[in-house]
């Protein structure tokens, strides 16, 4: 049983607030000494996440989405929650050449884990990644 | 990003068959620009205009490597090297690419 500590948690509301996000990732990251290259890509992920949410929600209506940090001792996991629809990380055949689709498997590549958990109210994407230094 | 784009595509613009976008300095790209680049490098090949990319820092080259740009498009550390393959030929050059 991993214990987490909600470190930080956010409202985005616009595109400013992706912005504000991904800088709250860093500062998350450095306040837990993580090093340079875990924090640059876990700000990628936080605008990859973000910008998913974002585009999904002006799909479907919705206004906003939640963002929320959460640390143990082993590890910083980030919280991206939308309403309805559903993040999908394992789309099937990625095509390089493509114009779009590389961002969740950027999140996916570029962590530690991630996953998607789903219920009644909508979809969260978790990632996460090691290094925490508390 | 709209920046960006416009910056490549001003590239295409040219009547220039052999292009190269220095990414010298940049150390974050996100899936919008990788997407900016993709869709350059293809709209450069109706034209006959090869676009390489040159100044790739090892932080954006493993993002490209993620996303597999190396199947479809040359990738080089150094400008020079892109310069050299398109100069002296393209088969040539090939050992200086990050993989």
């Amino acid at each position: 049983m991993v214990s987490f500590l909600l470190t930080d948690c956010m409202q985005v509301q616009s595109t400013a607030g992706i912005w504000e996000a991904m800088t709250l990732t860093s500062r998350i990251t450095e306040r837990f000494g993580m090093t340079a290259g875990k924090a640059i890509r876990l700000r990628l992920a936080t605008e990859e996440a973000c910008t998913n949410a974002w585009e999904h929600g002006l799909r479907s209506g919705q206004t906003c989405f939640v963002i929320r940090w959460l640390v143990s001792e082993s590890r910083l996991e980030v919280v991206v929650r939308q309403q309805g629809g559903a993040f999908e990380l394992d789309p099937g055949a990625f095509v390089p050449e493509a114009s779009r689709g590389r961002g969740l498997l950027l999140i996916r590549e570029l962590t530690d884990g991630s996953e998607v958990r789903t219920d009644e109210e909508g979809c969260s994407l978790h990632f996460w990644m090691s290094g925490v230094v508390i | 990003m709209e920046d960006f784009r416009g910056a490549v595509w001003r590239l295409l613009e040219t009547d220039q068959k052999r292009l190269v976008l220095d990414l010298s300095g940049t150390f974050y790209v996100n899936s919008a620009a990788l997407g900016v680049i993709a869709d350059s490098v293809l709209q450069g090949r109706k034209f006959d205009q090869e676009l390489v990319i040159a100044g790739v820092e090892p932080t954006v080259n493993e993002i490209f490597r993620i996303v597999q740009f190396g199947t479809f498009i040359k990738i080089f550390r150094e400008t020079k090297e892109a310069l050299h393959y398109l100069k002296e030929g393209r088969n040539e050059a090939q050992w200086s690419r990050f993989s």
